[in-house]
């Protein structure tokens, strides 16, 4: 042995001390290190993976705040998603209520009143989770001058919900009346830390904003926000308080950080995606990217989820009162005849090719949609609806037998009403490159049977002012992202509802099958038996694709490209897709968890 | 000095009022508002949207939401960010350092690249070294800003920068690069020019005829040479401030440029007011900057 460290030269202990630096990093990056201990009212979960390892993960822009309950859009939702958590969960599947915050709970038999019994656990600065944070919760959401979208949500009819606390880990939340949708709402309100707002007087959205210190920030989420440089990045450190266990009863998440990275230009994203600087992108995926990914060499992974809950709709503008503005009709009388007519609307639907636009436009990466309820939230979406499959012998039926011929002009075959009119109208949409596309096959399709369509683009919030405000548009071509439970649906349904698109804000039901639906969308709000509510919105939606006033075109799929470094991947196709289960997701070769 | 310096201030501040005034005017003009995107949203009501209008002060008159911001500016409050529920002035100014950042690089690098390479082409004028640089100057600056950025964010993924040790370098080095390449061309050519148009003049024969050296003789052209440069400084500034708002977006650079454009799409009105005055403010300076240097370089140039 002696004689073996005399024979060493300098550059050979150099080197043997390198590899044994490399083989000790090694077995440091891939080490396991037990992470605190679990407590008796942690959530256990079948899951298991390597603790360590920092997830970057692509988002188009900075959110607006770090505040859950002023998040309004998906870059704020998605912060509150990982940094809070709510007193029920959304099994992303099956729609289903599942335990949060509350271990468990039960529904009274008359509806009007949920009681939940909380976990016994801790927030990510170490303080006590108990009741008062619930009614603290509460409070603000009902706060005068709060203006925060739960608060909508939660006033049943014009009147809150109380809340009374039966114990420090026990409340009962009650509503006015019966709700069908009251575990549902609770998987949907972050609850807050009541000790971290010393100021009960100032209004709630003001506070955690993006210049607020980390350490002002706790929740009971998973992550915890460790830093934020304006505009470039946000990282999220874990909460070693967690309250969710894996199948070994380690507590997760199994990542260290999270390093939500802003990138606006989609380029920029890819090329940094490829390069290996981001391991998962799914919110700013375009339908090439998912080619280009594919096509390209490299170690990366694309998967397509299947549906999302992002619907594309046509609809005519069928507004039926006189603009204020004008003192005229909304839309002139003849086309009014037109829109108004559901044959008419059924020839359109059987006119345009689904299938063309999800080839040419989401290369794939869509399917034809028949109903407004996407074939994702599985647990309210029907199959049993008519189709009005791409047939334009059909649709030049349907139109013949309402009153409407062809003739010829310019050389050119134009569809004339019964009063010789030609039929030609302006077509809105976004000035963005899939609603282009989407627009101009549309257009295409249908010169086929005779009809004049304009387009014309519009920036977003210009168009939905548009549509919703000054209505003066023919036709319509929009996204719009459908909520998980009818509840949220009444906005978009019932006659007198600000966002009923094809006519909006109507004193009373302009037609019998628009008062239906509003009978129907009460009645399915305070049915308490899940199958008859299904049953309810089950004759909505039949309603809905009979009468055609807005046509479902195509339901855009979900498309995550990720690295394979990434475990535990099960993409949801609900909102935050990719992330929906981060607790779970590990690095296949991370760092241990800080001590 | 001091009656120019008093129009310039007067000048700037009428540019500022027509400035916000214009903000103002354009944006009551735009069909829809920040809270449009909110009906979108079926959990949010008609009412919390109306109130929020309220709240924001949207729903009056543009030139009350005018004189009120004017009165608040007065008690220095530079109006509010509706889409980040903060300060505006807290926003824009964590935004402008990065900003400023790239801009004074850009304009550094520019100098250092463009007064020697264009010293050397006026002294070479008609040999092969000019001809090749007249063209890569032509080729920098005919090229829009956008191409190039997008072509550096190639180079730069194919080079492999961003996985490399110089990832974090890269961060800072791109958009200051793709910002400083046709600026750096536009000023090599203009001093080039210059610099043969001086060396043609009669005292330039004069000097060399009284045996001045060489070396001698250039400095002086140069600093003749160098009072149109000095002249484009203010307007290359502008330039490079407005050529940010492109590069910005795309290197996804948190400067006042991509905050500009994001708040003129989400109508954050008072983000855009700010900043649009913010960049008026400082054209105005490099411009009054330049006429000062112009005054050092040039003694005979008074105001």
């Amino acid at each position: 042995m002696h004689g073996f460290f005399k024979k060493l030269n300098i550059r050979t202990a150099f080197l043997i001390c390198l590899a044994a630096g490399f083989l000790n990093r090694g077995v440091f990056l891939c080490a396991q290190k037990e992470p605190p201990p679990s407590s008796p009212e942690t959530l256990k979960l079948n899951t298991q993976g390597r603790f360590g390892g920092t997830l970057s993960y692509a988002l188009p822009g900075e959110p607006a705040t770090f505040n859950p309950l002023a998040a309004r859009e998906n870059r704020s939702r998605l912060v509150a998603y990982l940094t809070s958590a709510t007193l029920l969960e959304l099994d992303t599947r099956t729609q289903r209520p599942l335990p949060g915050l509350a271990k468990s709970w039960t529904r009274s038999p008359d509806g009007k009143s949920v009681r939940l019994k909380l976990r016994q656990v801790l927030f990510s600065d170490g303080s006590r989770f108990t009741s008062k944070d619930v009614v603290f919760t509460f409070e603000k959401i009902y706060q005068e001058d709060s203006r925060n979208a739960f608060k909508d949500s939660l006033l049943i009819e014009g009147k809150p919900v109380q809340i009374r606390v039966l114990g420090p880990w026990e409340v009962e939340i009650i509503f006015p009346k019966p709700y069908a949708a009251s575990e549902y709402i609770l998987t949907t309100i972050p609850i807050l830390p009541g000790e971290r707002f010393p100021d009960s007087k100032r209004r709630i959205e003001e506070s955690w904003n993006l210049s607020t210190s980390p350490d002002e920030i706790s929740g009971l989420g998973p992550f915890a926000i460790a830093n934020h440089e304006p505009g470039k990045r946000t990282l999220l450190r874990r909460n070693i308080h967690y309250w969710k266990t894996d199948r070994n009863g380690r507590r997760l998440p199994y990542l260290d950080e999270i390093r939500l990275e802003y990138l606006e230009d989609r380029n920029a994203q890819m090329v940094r995606f490829q390069s290996g600087q981001l391991e998962i992108i799914d919110q700013s995926l375009r339908p090439e990217d998912f080619l280009t990914i594919k096509s390209a060499p490299g170690n990366f992974r694309v998967s397509n989820a299947g549906p999302s809950s992002n619907l594309t709709l046509f609809w005519f503008n069928q507004s039926t009162g006189t603009n204020p503005e004008t003192g005229t009709g909304y839309v002139p009388l003849e086309k009014q005849k037109w829109f108004s007519n559901p044959a008419f609307r059924r020839a359109v639907s059987h006119a345009i090719s689904r299938d063309s636009i999800v080839q040419n436009v989401y290369f794939g990466q869509a399917r034809p949609a028949w109903s407004l309820v996407p074939s994702s939230i599985t647990s309210w979406h029907t199959n049993e609806l008519p189709r009005y499959e791409f047939d334009v012998r059909r649709a030049r039926e349907l139109l013949r037998k309402v009153g409407f011929s062809w003739r010829n002009r310019g050389g050119r075959e134009r569809l004339v009403d019964s009063a010789g009119k030609e039929v030609s109208f302006d077509l809105v949409t976004r000035s963005d490159d899939l609603m282009a596309k989407t627009a101009t096959i549309i257009q295409e399709d249908l010169s086929k049977i005779g009809m004049e369509v304009r387009i014309r683009q519009e920036e977003l919030r210009a168009l939905i002012s548009r549509v919703m405000n000054s209505r003066q548009y023919d036709a319509a071509l929009m996204n719009v992202d459908i909520p998980v439970d009818p509840a949220d649906h009444v906005n978009l349904l019932l006659s007198s509802a600000p966002m009923h698109m094809w006519n909006p804000g109507q004193a009373r039901p302009a037609t019998p099958w628009e008062q239906r639906i509003d009978e129907l969308m009460n009645r399915q709000r305070v049915v308490l038996n899940p199958g008859e509510r299904f049953r309810l919105y089950k004759e909505v939606q039949q309603v809905l694709a009979e009468q055609t006033p807005v046509i479902p075109l195509v339901n855009r799929d979900v498309v995550v490209a990720h690295s394979p470094r990434v475990k535990n991947l099960a993409v949801s196709t609900i909102f935050p897709f990719a992330l929906w289960n981060v607790w779970e997701l590990y690095l296949e070769c991370g760092v241990p968890p800080p001590k | 000095m001091l009656q120019f310096t008093l129009r310039r201030l007067f000048e700037t501040f009428l540019l500022l009022v027509l400035l916000s005034l214009g903000v103002f005017a354009l944006f009551s003009l735009i069909p829809g508002d920040f809270l449009s995107e909110m009906q979108l949203n079926p959990s949010m009501s008609p009412g919390t949207i109306d109130q929020l209008r309220q709240d924001y002060g949207i729903d009056r008159p543009f030139y009350v939401q005018y004189l009120l911001w004017l009165k608040q500016l007065l008690s220095g409050n530079f109006g509010y960010s509706f889409a980040q529920q903060r300060p505006a002035f807290d926003l824009i100014a964590e935004r402008f350092s990065n900003t400023l950042l790239i801009t004074l690089l850009a304009f550094a690098i520019i100098m250092l690249l463009a007064l020697p390479v264009g010293v050397y082409s006026a002294l070479r004028a008609g040999g092969w070294q000019d001809h090749l640089l007249g063209a890569l100057s032509l080729f920098l600056f005919s090229v829009p800003t956008v191409v190039w950025a997008l072509l550096i964010l190639m180079a730069a993924f194919h080079g492999g920068w961003f996985t490399s040790a110089f990832s974090e370098t890269a961060e800072y080095f791109l958009p200051v690069v793709t910002l400083a390449l046709p600026g750096a061309a536009l000023v090599a050519r203009v001093l080039r020019r210059q610099l043969l148009e001086t060396l043609a003049l009669p005292f330039m024969k004069a000097l060399a005829a009284k045996g001045l050296s060489r070396r001698r003789v250039l400095t002086h052209a140069v600093r003749h040479a160098l009072n149109p440069v000095i002249s484009l400084t203010g307007s290359i500034f502008a330039a490079l401030l407005s050529g940010a708002v492109v590069v910005e977006k795309i290197f996804s650079w948190p400067g006042i440029g991509a905050l500009t454009v994001d708040s003129i799409f989400a109508r954050d009105l008072y983000i855009v007011l700010n900043c649009v005055l913010l960049v008026g403010l400082l054209t105005v300076a490099a411009n009054f900057l330049a006429d000062v240097a112009l005054a050092w370089n040039d003694p005979r140039i008074r105001y």
